[in-house]
């Protein structure tokens, strides 16, 4: 066997069957073996699209997402794919091609250092040198991408490799190291601490998504009676419409959320790593709560605020222990009547369509229907809407960058989110800026005829920038304005994609009705206010009881 | 803040390098560096430099995949002034696996 179809075995005994690649020189032989296997090879357009899709594919399956470059400027095309996953945790094994081994070091044409250049966003990463070793590498890279905290893995493979020839290699299939249960000791101190407080909140992160722990988490809530807030990552790991649910905290997040924090005299983290974005100073975040600290990765505990118990290993064993009853009845209460008296307006003046309204639209009616939706995000200020005003019931059908943010990520995403659930409908919510990122891909979509429905929200303008230009630098609008856009709606039809555009309100129920029906995809143009801001907010730096509202600026 | 860490790891491709990649990426700079193979191991003398505690360092060369085990051995301020040893060791085979449970309490490294 070549060393290319030991690649593919290789593969298929990790269970893979969709793959998002482009091919290449280096990447040759692996491409001619793809020819005869029955291994699914979606073809992108940009590199980055491969591993920005394949990091969806395994958000949505649970699996490892994989893609394919070429050396070169494939394999740097993929870095920002690959920083993503290695931002968001996601388990991914990257491939690249190489120049033969016998060239590596010579600057060869298409050579770049590829391990060298991946290293700080990789979990890990080989080379593969000998033919007999790339069974076993295959393996490796897998259960390293899947065990533990997950990340991507690079497996660069030099030309020379990939065409030899070795009849005993092995195949081993899946697997994975298991996490370790937490210690009992740790667990009844928090208990303890969670049965003593009397203002409690969990807050829940993307963590929750990665141990597969949601129904965990929601009978931990509901046992003990706690609200919660929830990280960007972890919305969806409790219904968004749970009366227990504040919503998200931090920058963007909701007032009675961000109060809750200030307040509580508890903080039960789980799977969550006490971002900036979240903590705002973080030397004000919580200031009264002792924190009990739930994750899987024994090195995120502590890391930013010490833990005064930290709780390591698996999480759902650690959430199934951890019920118990505090007398926490006023508190509650008071979290939910903030709840109600912060909630969202969706009755803003004009007859400019509100994007937050649309949003709210759309998630309503997907609320009502029995198919599943999938949200993928771009990056900016649409993004914060989304996670404001969409309702989820389960992080995996909320897809956005959240560590890197990167913009560009929607349009890949949605991509591989269908692909990995056909049956769901699945949303791209893009802005101007994002969406022009990756727009290539609309050829990928006319390809494979994938039914993904596009949500442009067209507001002539990098948003967020302009955003933090008009509120932090003196309305200065440097380099923010894009309103020589091209017309969106043509661009689509040229690819050879649906579109509509949406100017006004009362257009608005129209596109929703065929978002929620059209069976192809669908490219639906909304053009928004370019002054609407994403509110409330909390100024970088500032402590999250200091947000902004739209009203007091 | 000078740390001296003793440090054992498989001797895989590009190991030493990600190892020093991690320790400049989370500010610590490297003032000396002492390093052999034997057969399937490298064992590595580091001396860093750094205004951050020394446990980031350890819990960092900890998540390396080819990291067995890392001690510090020696804490001084620049001054020469010696410390009493932090406790953030790391042995892999004191943690199977990824079992590092008893490793980091906040209550043992008091970050
Ligand atoms: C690749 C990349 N480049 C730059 C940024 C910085 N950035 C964050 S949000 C943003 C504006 C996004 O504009 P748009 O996609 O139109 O969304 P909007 O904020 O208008 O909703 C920019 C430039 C980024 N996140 N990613």
């Amino acid at each position: 066997m070549k060393g290319s179809e030991i690649l593919i075995k290789a593969l298929e005994a990790e269970g893979v069957d969709t793959i998002f690649g482009y091919p290449g020189g280096a990447i040759m032989p692996v491409y001619d073996a793809l020819y005869d296997s029955n291994l699914k090879h979606i073809l992108v357009r940009h590199e980055q699209s491969a591993a920005l899709a394949a990091d969806a594919y395994s958000r949505v399956t649970g699996k490892v997402g994989v893609c394919l470059a070429t050396s070169g400027p494939g394999a740097t095309n993929l870095i920002t794919g690959i920083a993503n996953a290695f931002m968001d945790s996601i388990p991914m094994v990257a491939i690249t091609g190489q120049v033969p081994t016998g060239m590596i070091g010579s600057d060869a044409f298409q050579e770049v250092d590829m391990f060298g250049i991946s290293l700080p966003v990789v979990k890990h990463s080989f080379l593969v040198r000998h033919v007999e070793e790339l069974a076993d590498t295959i393996a490796r890279a897998f259960k390293i991408a899947r065990s533990g905290r997950p990340g991507p893995v690079l497996v660069d493979l030099p030309k020379d490799v990939s065409i030899a020839v070795f009849e005993q290699a092995e195949f081993k299939g899946k697997q994975i190291e298991p996490m370790p249960r937490p210690e009992a000791k740790q667990l009844a101190v928090a208990r303890s601490m969670i049965q003593e407080s009397q203002k409690p909140l969990v807050y829940a992160g993307g963590g929750v998504r990665i141990a597969d722990a949601t129904d965990e988490l929601r009978s931990f809530v509901e046992k003990c009676g706690i609200p919660c807030v929830t990280t960007l990552h972890g919305i969806g790991s409790i219904p968004g419409d749970h009366e227990l649910c504040l919503g998200m905290l931090g920058m963007h997040g909701t007032k009675h959320a961000n109060m809750a924090v200030q307040e509580c005299d508890l903080l039960i983290a789980v799977g969550a790593r006490f971002d900036d974005r979240v903590t705002g100073k973080l030397a004000e975040f919580a200031p009264h709560a002792r924190v009990v600290h739930l994750d899987g990765d024994p090195f995120e505990v502590s890391k930013l605020r010490s833990a005064d118990c930290g709780v390591i290993g698996d999480i759902k064993t650690a959430l199934n222990f951890l019920h118990t009853q505090p007398l926490i009845e006023e508190w509650v209460e008071t979290c939910k009547s903030r709840k109600q008296q912060y909630a969202f307006q969706y009755d803003a003046p004009g007859q400019s369509v509100y994007a937050p309204g649309f949003i709210k639209q759309v998630s309503d009616r997907a609320q009502a229907a029995e198919q599943r939706t999938i949200v993928t995000c771009d990056v900016g200020q649409h993004q914060m809407w989304v996670a404001q005003h969409f309702t989820f019931d389960m992080p995996n059908n909320h897809l956005t960058s959240g560590g890197l943010g990167t913009m560009g990520y929607g349009l890949p995403a949605g991509i591989g989110a269908q692909l990995a659930n056909p049956e769901a409908r699945v949303i791209v919510m893009s802005g101007d800026g994002s969406f022009m990122m990756n727009i290539q891909e609309l050829a990928t979509l006319k390809r494979y005829n994938i039914p993904v429905k596009i949500v442009l929200f067209n507001n002539q303008t990098l948003g967020m920038v302009r955003q933090w230009q008009e509120l932090f630098f003196e309305k200065r609008y440097s380099e923010t304005n894009l309103s020589d856009n091209p017309d969106f709606a043509k661009v689509a039809e040229a690819f050879g994609i649906p579109s509509m555009t949406v100017q006004t309100r009362d257009e608005v129920e129209g596109a929703i009705d065929r978002i929620m029906t059209d069976d192809g995809p669908l490219l639906v143009h909304v053009l928004i206010d370019p002054a609407a801001n994403v509110w409330p907010l909390v100024p970088p730096g500032k402590n999250n009881s200091e947000m902004l509202e739209e009203a007091t600026v | 803040m000078r740390f001296t860490l003793d440090v054992t790891m498989a001797n895989s491709e590009g190991g030493l390098e990600r190892l020093l990649g991690r320790l400049r990426q989370r500010s610590f700079t490297v003032c000396a560096i002492n390093a052999d193979t034997t057969n399937s191991r490298m064992t590595a003398r580091i001396v860093v430099d750094s205004a951050r505690p020394v446990e980031l360092a350890v819990k960092q060369m900890a998540k390396l995949i080819d990291i067995q085990g890392v001690e510090v051995i020696k804490a001084e301020e620049h001054s020469g002034h010696k410390y009493r040893q932090p406790t953030a060791n790391y042995h892999k085979e004191h943690f199977p696996k990824h079992d590092y449970r008893h490793a980091f309490c906040a209550s043992q490294i008091g970050l």
